[in-house]
C-alpha cells in the first residue's frame, strides 16, 4: 500500500510537471525557452515527451505491478470470507487493470489517416472499399455562426453501394469495417463553373478532371485575378493550357465562372484497444460506485 | 435585462443572504439550529437552475456550454449538496462546513459576473453539440460539490484542536469524498474518454484538462487509500484532500487560462 501511494505521489508530481513543460518541442526551441541546463535536462531525460519517456513508463509499469498483486491478494481474502464481501473494489481494480492493458493495445495499434475531400470526390480503403463524397454541407445557425459541419458519404464495395447517403458529423462518426471516419476539418475549395452546350451546368473541383464530348477538361488553379481559370484541355499531348474568364469558350464549353467551393477533412482511426478501454472503463464506473455505496450503506 | 440574468441575480442576492443568516446562526448564542440559511440556498440554487433551463431554451441546447454557465450549475449543485446535508440524518451537523461551502458557491458565482466572463447565450459550436456534454460536465461538477464539502471540512479540521471535533470532521470529508469520487470517476474520466472517442478519435490525448483531471483523481485515490485503507486520521489525509481541492480548481480555471489544448473553445 505504501508503495502505491508513493507511486501515486510521483505520478502527481511528474504529471503536473509535465503540463507545465510543454511537450514535443525540438531541442532548439526548449533551448529558446529555457537556460541551456535546464533545456539539455528536458531533452536528455526525455522529459520533452514524458508521457512516452521511461520517467512514466517504468513507474506505471510499477503501479501496475503494485495493483496487480493487490488485486489478486484482495480477492482471494474476499473469496475466504463467508460473509460481508466487498467486491466493488475488486472490480474497480480488474477495470483499472484492464484499462492499463487497454490502453498499451490502444496507443500501440493506433492507426490514423487523413484525406480532403471535395463533394463527387472518392478515396479507397483498405481492404478494397471506397469511400465517396455524395456532399458536404456547412450548416449555420441563424446568425451565421457555424452549427455542424457535415460529410454525406457512399460506400461502395466491387463498384457497388453497402452505404449509401450516411452523413458524418462532428461528434457523430460514422463506423465501417473496423475504421471510424470523423469529421475533422474544412476549407475553402476553389470550384469552376461550365456550361454545357445543353445549358446544362459542370462543376469541377480544383484538381478534377471531367470527360465531356470525348474532351478531358481540367481544373487546375483559379488566377491570381480571382476572375479567369488556369484549365488544361485535351488529354495527354494533345492536352493544352487555357486561361480562361467568365463567357470563354473552352472546347464545347462556356467557362461560367469561378465558385467558391468547400471541401472536407475526413480523418480515418482504427483502435483496435478501444473495445477493451470500453468495458474497462465500465468496470472502473460500476466498480467505484459499488464500492462507495457500500461503504455508505454500511457507514463509515 | 433578459429573464435569465434576473433569476441569476436573484440567485446571487440569495446565496449572500443565506450566508448572512448562517453567520447570525452561526455567532448568536442559543440560536438553535439554522432552519432559514439551507432553504434559502435551496432557493437560490432553484434559481440559477431556472437561469440555466431558460439559456437552454433559448439557444436550443442544454446550457452548460460556456465558463458562466458551467460556473453558475457548479454554484447551484453545492448548494443543494448543503440543503440536503443540513436536512440529512446520518451525520453530525456543522454550520461552519455550510457557511464554508456557501462562500465557495458565492466565489464560483462572483466571478462567473465578472465582466471577464462573457455571459451571452450563445447556442455550442459543433465540437460541443454532443449529448456526453450534459452527463460530462453534470457528472463532474456534482462530484466537485462534494469535492468542495470535503474541502471545507479538512481545513475545518486542520484548524481544530478539540479532539472530538477533529473525529466528526474527519467524518464528514471522507463522507463527502467518498460520495463525489464515483460521481467525478464517472464524468471526468469514463463520460469524458467515450466523448473524446466520438469527437477527436482518440479516448486519451494527454491535454493539459485530462492530464490534470487525472491528477486530481490521482489525488483523491490517494487520500481514500490514506484514510479507507491505511486507516490514517492524522492530518496527512486531510492535506491531501485539500491539495486534492486544489487540483480540481486548478483543472477548470487555471488549464483553461494558462495551458492551452484540446479543451480550449471560445
Amino acid at each position: 500500500m505504501r508503495l502505491a501511494i508513493v507511486l501515486i505521489a510521483y505520478l502527481v508530481a511528474t504529471c503536473i510537471a509535465a503540463t507545465l513543460v510543454p511537450q514535443g518541442l525540438s531541442e532548439e526551441a526548449y533551448d529558446a525557452m529555457y537556460p541551456r541546463l535546464v533545456a539539455l535536462l528536458v531533452v536528455q531525460t526525455g522529459f520533452g515527451r514524458f508521457f512516452s519517456s521511461i520517467l512514466f513508463i517504468i513507474p506505471a509499469f510499477l503501479f501496475f505491478a503494485n495493483l496487480s498483486a493487490c488485486t489478486v491478494k484482495r480477492l482471494v481474502r474476499e473469496a475466504r470470507k463467508k460473509r460481508g464481501r466487498r467486491h466493488g473494489p475488486d472490480i474497480l481494480h480488474v477495470g483499472l487493470m484492464a484499462l492499463v492493458v487497454g490502453s498499451v493495445w490502444s496507443f500501440s495499434g493506433h492507426r490514423q489517416g487523413f484525406v480532403t475531400l471535395s463533394p463527387g470526390d472518392s478515396v479507397n480503403l483498405p481492404g478494397g472499399s471506397v469511400l465517396h463524397l455524395d456532399d458536404f454541407r456547412f450548416e449555420r445557425y441563424p446568425d451565421g455562426r457555424p452549427r455542424d459541419w457535415v460529410s454525406v458519404v457512399t460506400v461502395l464495395e466491387g463498384g457497388a453501394p453497402v452505404l449509401e447517403k450516411a452523413e458524418i458529423r462532428v461528434n457523430s462518426p460514422l463506423r465501417y469495417s473496423g475504421l471510424t471516419f470523423y469529421q475533422a476539418s474544412y476549407e475553402e475549395a476553389p470550384a469552376l463553373a461550365l456550361a454545357d452546350p445543353a445549358g446544362g451546368e459542370i462543376i469541377l473541383a480544383q484538381g478534377e478532371e471531367r470527360v465531356v464530348g470525348g474532351t478531358a477538361y481540367y481544373f487546375m488553379s483559379p488566377e491570381a485575378d480571382g476572375i479567369r481559370a488556369v484549365m488544361r484541355v485535351g488529354a495527354g499531348a494533345e492536352g493544352k493550357t487555357v486561361r480562361a474568364g467568365p463567357g470563354d469558350g473552352v472546347g464545347e464549353l462556356e467557362v461560367v465562372g469561378l465558385r467558391a467551393g468547400l471541401a472536407t477533412g475526413i480523418e480515418a482511426v482504427s483502435d483496435p484497444g478501444y473495445p477493451l478501454v470500453m468495458v474497462a472503463l465500465a468496470l472502473i464506473a460500476l466498480g467505484t460506485a459499488w464500492t462507495f455505496a457500500q461503504k455508505l450503506k454500511e457507514g463509515v | 435585462m433578459s429573464l435569465d440574468s434576473v433569476f441569476a441575480n436573484a440567485a446571487f442576492a440569495l446565496f449572500l443572504a443565506s450566508a448572512a443568516v448562517q453567520v447570525v446562526f452561526i455567532f448568536k448564542r442559543n440560536a438553535g439550529t439554522d432552519a432559514i440559511g439551507p432553504w434559502i440556498l435551496l432557493a437560490a440554487s432553484a434559481s440559477l437552475l431556472v437561469a440555466l433551463a431558460l439559456r437552454s431554451l433559448e439557444v436550443g441546447f442544454v446550457a452548460l456550454t460556456s465558463t458562466y454557465e458551467s460556473l453558475a450549475f457548479f454554484a447551484a449543485v453545492i448548494g443543494a449538496v448543503c440543503f440536503a446535508y443540513r436536512y440529512q440524518r446520518r451525520l453530525p451537523y456543522k454550520p461552519a462546513a455550510v457557511f464554508g461551502s456557501t462562500m465557495v458557491a458565492v466565489v464560483m458565482l462572483a466571478v462567473a459576473s465578472s465582466p471577464l466572463i462573457p455571459k451571452e447565450a450563445l447556442p455550442p459550436i459543433p465540437a460541443l453539440r454532443s449529448a456526453w456534454l450534459l452527463l460530462h460536465v453534470s457528472f463532474t461538477f456534482v462530484g466537485e460539490a462534494f469535492f468542495v464539502a470535503g474541502f471545507v471540512t479538512s481545513i475545518l479540521f486542520l484548524f481544530s484542536k478539540d479532539g472530538e471535533r477533529r473525529l466528526e470532521l474527519d467524518r464528514l470529508t471522507y463522507t463527502a469524498i467518498a460520495v463525489g469520487y464515483p460521481f467525478f470517476t464517472a464524468g471526468a474520466l469514463v463520460f469524458g474518454a467515450i466523448w473524446a472517442e466520438q469527437a477527436w478519435g482518440r479516448w486519451w490525448s494527454w491535454d493539459p484538462k485530462e492530464t490534470w483531471g487525472l491528477i486530481t483523481w490521482l489525488v483523491y485515490t490517494a487520500y481514500l487509500h490514506l484514510r479507507l485503507v491505511m486507516k490514517r486520521k492524522d492530518s496527512l489525509p486531510a492535506i491531501v484532500a485539500v491539495a486534492g481541492f486544489l487540483c480540481a480548481a486548478f483543472t477548470f480555471f487555471g488549464v483553461n487560462y494558462l495551458l492551452p489544448g484540446l479543451h480550449s473553445y471560445g
